[in-house]
Formats: C-alpha cells, sequence, structure tokens
C-alpha cells in the first residue's frame, strides 16, 4: 500500500514540476532564439565558400538532460503498446535547441558571423547509460566551425 | 533578400497534454491486466482440476521428506501431539470421499496471533497461540476445518498457479521489477474481491465440517470472537478497511454462518469438548 502512495506522489510530482519546468524552458528557448536569429547555421561544409579573408573557430555547446518520473512511467507504458514517445520526443527537443543556443550564445562573444558545417552527438550518462538508471539521464553535444570575418587578415 | 525566421513550433513536439495520453494508456493497461487476470484465474482453476487431491498430496511427498527431517530438530510436546491426532481425525472424515490414503502435513509455528495457513500439497501450519490459546476443542478444529476447505476448494494450488503463470507472463512481455512492484498491489488490491469469496467458501465448508464432527456447530465463532477482542480492531463496521481485506468482516461472517446453519438445520448448541492444553497462563 505505501508503495502504491509513494508512486503516486511520485507521479503526480513529475508532472506538476516536470511540466512546470519544461514550459519555464521553453519560453527561454524561443525568447533566446529570437534574439540570436540573425546567426546563421548550416550543416554543409562550405569548404568552397570560405575567403581567405575568414577565419575558422571550433565552437560547440552541450547539454545533459534527464527524465522526469512521469515522463518515464508514461513512456515506459507507451513501450508495451508501441507508438510515438511524445513525452521524450519534448525532452530531445528541448535538449537539442539548448545545445545550439549555447552554441550560438559562445559564438556571438567570440564575434562568430555565420556557423558551419554542424554535427550533434548524443550519448546517455548517469546509471542510464549502463542501462540499471530508471530515469534516463542523455547528453546532446552539439558542434562546428564558426566563421569570423577579418578583413585585414 | 534572405531574411532568417525561426521555424513553426510543434513540429518535434506535441502540443497535447501529457496527461491526455496517460489516461488512455492507464486504460488500456488496466484493460490487458484485467484480461490477463482473467485468463490467470481461469487457467489456475483448469489447473487443480487436472489435479486430483491425492496426486496434489503426492507430488509433493519429496518435500515432505525434507519438511519432515527439519521438524524433527524441534522436540515435539504435548500441543504437536494434540494437534496432529485433531487434524487426522478430521482429515480421516475426508479420505474416502476424496479417494486418498494420504495425511495433511501439519506443523506448529511460535506465533503470539491466533491463526492457521494451508499450503499446497496439504502443508498446514498452526500458530501455537491457536492451540494454547482455546479454550474448547471445537474452536481450533473449526479454524483447522476452515483450512481444510481452503485446501478441498483447492485454493492454495489455484493461487500458486495463477502467481507462477502471472510472474511469467509479466516477465515474458518485459515488466521489470520496478512495475511489477507496482502492478503486483495494485492488481492485489482488486483481487481481494476473490480473497474473501474463498474465505466464505472456507467458513461454509468448515462449518459443515463441525457438524459432521461433533453434530452440532457450537464454537463456530469462538476463534472470530477471541480475534477481535485480541486484535481491539474490528474492520466489521469500516467498508474502506472492508475493501483493503482479505478476509470479509467478522461480525458479518459470524452471521453468513449463522444464517448457513439455521437453513440446513443444524443445532447451534451443543455440548463442548474442553481443550486438554488450554490454561489461562496462556492467553495473552
Amino acid at each position: 500500500m505505501a508503495q502504491i502512495i509513494i508512486f503516486f506522489t511520485l507521479l503526480a510530482c513529475g508532472l506538476v514540476f516536470g511540466r512546470h519546468i519544461e514550459q519555464k524552458h521553453y519560453r527561454s528557448i524561443k525568447w533566446r532564439e529570437k534574439r540570436l536569429i540573425g546567426m546563421p547555421i548550416v550543416t554543409g561544409r562550405w569548404q568552397e565558400e570560405i575567403t581567405p579573408d575568414q577565419e575558422g573557430v571550433f565552437v560547440h555547446g552541450s547539454v545533459v538532460v534527464a527524465s522526469d518520473y512521469f515522463k518515464t512511467v508514461a513512456s515506459s507504458l507507451k513501450s508495451v503498446f508501441g507508438g510515438r514517445l511524445q513525452n521524450y520526443e519534448a525532452l530531445l527537443d528541448r535538449g537539442r535547441r539548448e545545445a545550439i543556443l549555447r552554441m550560438k550564445e559562445q559564438a556571438n562573444k567570440q564575434g562568430v558571423q555565420k556557423i558551419i558545417n554542424l554535427r550533434f552527438e548524443t550519448s546517455t550518462v548517469g546509471r542510464a547509460a549502463s542501462g540499471k538508471g530508471f530515469l534516463p539521464c542523455v547528453e546532446i553535444h552539439c558542434y562546428a566551425t564558426g566563421l569570423i570575418d577579418r578583413p585585414n587578415v | 533578400m534572405y531574411k532568417p525566421k525561426l521555424p513553426p513550433e510543434g513540429i518535434n513536439s506535441s502540443e497535447e497534454h501529457p496527461l491526455k495520453e496517460f489516461m488512455l494508456l492507464v486504460v488500456a493497461s488496466g484493460l490487458f491486466i484485467f484480461a490477463l487476470l482473467i485468463i490467470f484465474i481461469a487457467l489456475g482453476k483448469l489447473a487443480s482440476h487436472w489435479v486430483s487431491i491425492d496426486q496434489e498430496l503426492g507430488w509433493t511427498h519429496e518435500l515432505g521428506i525434507l519438511k519432515e527431517k527439519v521438524l524433527t530438530q524441534k522436540k515435539k510436546d504435548l500441543k504437536d501431539d494434540f494437534i496432529d491426532s485433531l487434524v487426522a481425525d478430521i482429515w480421516d472424515q475426508y479420505k474416502d470421499q476424496y479417494e486418498t490414503t494420504r495425511d495433511l502435513k501439519v506443523s506448529t509455528i511460535p506465533s503470539k496471533q491466533p491463526n492457521a495457513f494451508m499450503a499446497p500439497g496439504g502443508y498446514l501450519s498452526v500458530t501455537d497461540q491457536l492451540i494454547k490459546g482455546a479454550k474448547t476443542q471445537n474452536e481450533i478444529s473449526f479454524v483447522i476445518c476452515h483450512e481444510l476447505g481452503h485446501f478441498i476448494h483447492r485454493h492454495p494450488l489455484n493461487r500458486l498457479g495463477q502467481r507462477f503463470l502471472s510472474g511469467v507472463t509479466l516477465s515474458l512481455i518485459g515488466m521489470n521489477d520496478f512495475a511489477m512492484n507496482i502492478v503486483g498491489p495494485t492488481v492485489g488490491i482488486f483481487t481481494l474481491h476473490f480473497d474473501r469469496g474463498e474465505e466464505r467458501q472456507a467458513d461454509l465448508f468448515a462449518l459443515e465440517c463441525l457438524m459432521n464432527k461433533y453434530g452440532h456447530v457450537q464454537g463456530y465463532d469462538y476463534f472470530f470472537k477471541r480475534i477481535k477482542e485480541e486484535s481491539k480492531l474490528d474492520i466489521g463496521d469500516n467498508q474502506y478497511l472492508d475493501f483493503l481485506s482479505s478476509h470479509p468482516a467478522t461480525d458479518e461472517r459470524i452471521e453468513v454462518l449463522k444464517q448457513w446453519a439455521l437453513k440446513n438445520n443444524w443445532n447451534l448448541e451443543g455440548e463442548l469438548t474442553p481443550n486438554p492444553i488450554y490454561k489461562k497462563d496462556n492467553l495473552p
């Protein structure tokens, strides 16, 4: 009985706090995306487009995101029946956008005008990495080449 | 000229409230588990039809030898001899009917609670407090008959079959220990209804058994009254606690038994047989 009460309490906490944090994070993401919209990003290498008066710098951003209790339980149930894991989709969407934003913020400080050759890496971390953990936890890392115009070089 | 703009929202994530999908999943899972439960109960009952009482007692013979070896380490006393002969006396009434010559395996366990348990294979365990604290043999006989009712109606075997099948199936569909810890107790609460049905079945059997042994049913309610006094907790009037109990409410059980005895014209009063082991000091 106690186990059931603890389970439903954790589930409610996961739903209330998890959703609050998610909505707050999305608001922050949207605001920062608008602020940094002027910096173009492409995934192509664009080697031939790089001119001698441009300097290439390494830029990267990474984020570690963890699922909450509600998302994990809902996704476990969903995995029995199959279909879209909507709860994890939102989590990974936030992770990817946050990593790009962190990279853009770093690039902005370095004076980068545009970012090329964007790549993503993801890896599970914590106990989830060994397959023993209950709450999934993932690191999303993005890296690219930032181009800085140096007309006098 | 190119003007950068943000992509629209909702491409990689859903705008739908997560509770909507979760509720659907809970309902679907509930129906799925309910269907499994019905199948397990049906299969458990089928299993007991295939296995006769004699076979059940025989299958556990090897295990019985092992258990007897353990039991012989414990020094037998008067109460062990008394309970052995009482159980044998009651069981002898049913041997012919169920076509077996095998005996039940009886053991006493130290406990401050008066109680008895029946395990698959005819293993009857009786707490020493049940024997020492009963003033009459009739009271102990009723409890033994009740446990015998579970055995005759194959409840322990059904339960064993159901637990085995549900454990294997839940493991096969990939439910981990955590999920099973949640699903198990949740299903357990809703299967208590079946448990209470089994308790009523065993109670009615016990009443008839008492009638066959003594020619009357006096003493059928002594055990219930004793546990009610000793536990100082009566769940009889609390429907919520009743829902969470594997046994029907005490007062309700007594009333059902009384009505059953009246319906069958069984004597509610008769001569009581004293318990030779009982001493006033034994009472807690």
